[in-house]
């Protein structure tokens, strides 16, 4: 991050590719991410093998398949900013990696809205026993279900731009 | 199709790779790559300059398949 003169007066400029770009600082955070992530999912498992409540174990499991489809997700950025750092953002393997995310975060969206619908329709009819929290107020989880179906509509869209990118490049690169 | 015939122009200059891609200014890469007809484009300054170099026309090095 530099502060440079210009025509316009000062401007910020911030590096995005290469070893010391804005890549390398969110990949660092991503991987601290993905450690989280993996503790998370051991103490879940580790609480279902101790738990006997049912309501639980289905929660644990829901819970646990969310922490693993957000590991995916986290693993495919990880190597988008890889890419980042060689320089190299437009190729095929980051196109598979925001196809990859976006598949998981549908999967997410789905999850989510089982458990919206179940929240939504079971907590009308009080036998709150038999379905699942993940906050405790029904419109964090809907906000939370249309994040996600967002989020992989866009990575979608993403995917496609950068194929679009990686064929100009191949072209220019077979330009002599 | 679009064949380049570059192969035959520098067999008749007796001009090697290296040394055409040297005066060209371009890379034996890149040179290898429009040998082997698998470029997709070629700008009008490397044409320019291959035809310089190879004391030719275009027409010489390029020719049209159907």
């Amino acid at each position: 991050m530099l502060l440079v003169k210009s025509e316009k007066g000062v401007e910020f400029k911030m590096k995005v590719t290469g070893k010391k770009g804005l890549g390398s600082i969110l990949k660092i955070m991503l991987q601290i991410g993905f450690v989280v992530d993996i503790f998370i999912i051991i103490a879940i498992f580790i609480y279902l093998f101790f738990t006997n409540n049912n309501m639980d174990i289905v929660k644990g499991i829901f819970t646990s398949s969310i922490a693993v489809l957000m590991l995916i997700i986290i693993k495919q950025f990880i190597g988008l900013f890889d890419s980042l750092k060689i320089e190299k953002p437009f190729c095929e393997e980051n196109i598979k990696r925001f196809k990859k995310a976006s598949l998981a975060s549908g999967a997410i969206f789905i999850e989510l809205l089982i458990a919206t619908i179940f929240n939504i329709c079971i907590h009308e009819y009080g036998i709150e026993e038999i379905f699942l929290y993940f906050v405790s107020h029904d419109i964090g989880m809907i906000f939370l279900t249309i994040l996600f179906l967002g989020v992989s509509i866009a990575l979608y869209i993403l995917s496609e731009l950068f194929k679009q990118a990686n064929d100009y490049k191949s072209e220019n690169d077979l330009t002599i | 199709m679009i064949i380049v015939n570059l192969d035959v122009m520098m067999a008749k200059r007796k001009i090697s790779s290296q040394e055409l891609a040297e005066k060209v200014g371009i890379t034996q890469a890149n040179l290898s790559i429009l040998k082997t007809n698998k470029a997709k484009a070629v700008r009008f300054s490397t044409l320019d300059k291959i035809c310089e170099v190879l004391e030719c026309k275009p027409g010489d090095i390029l020719d049209y398949n159907n």
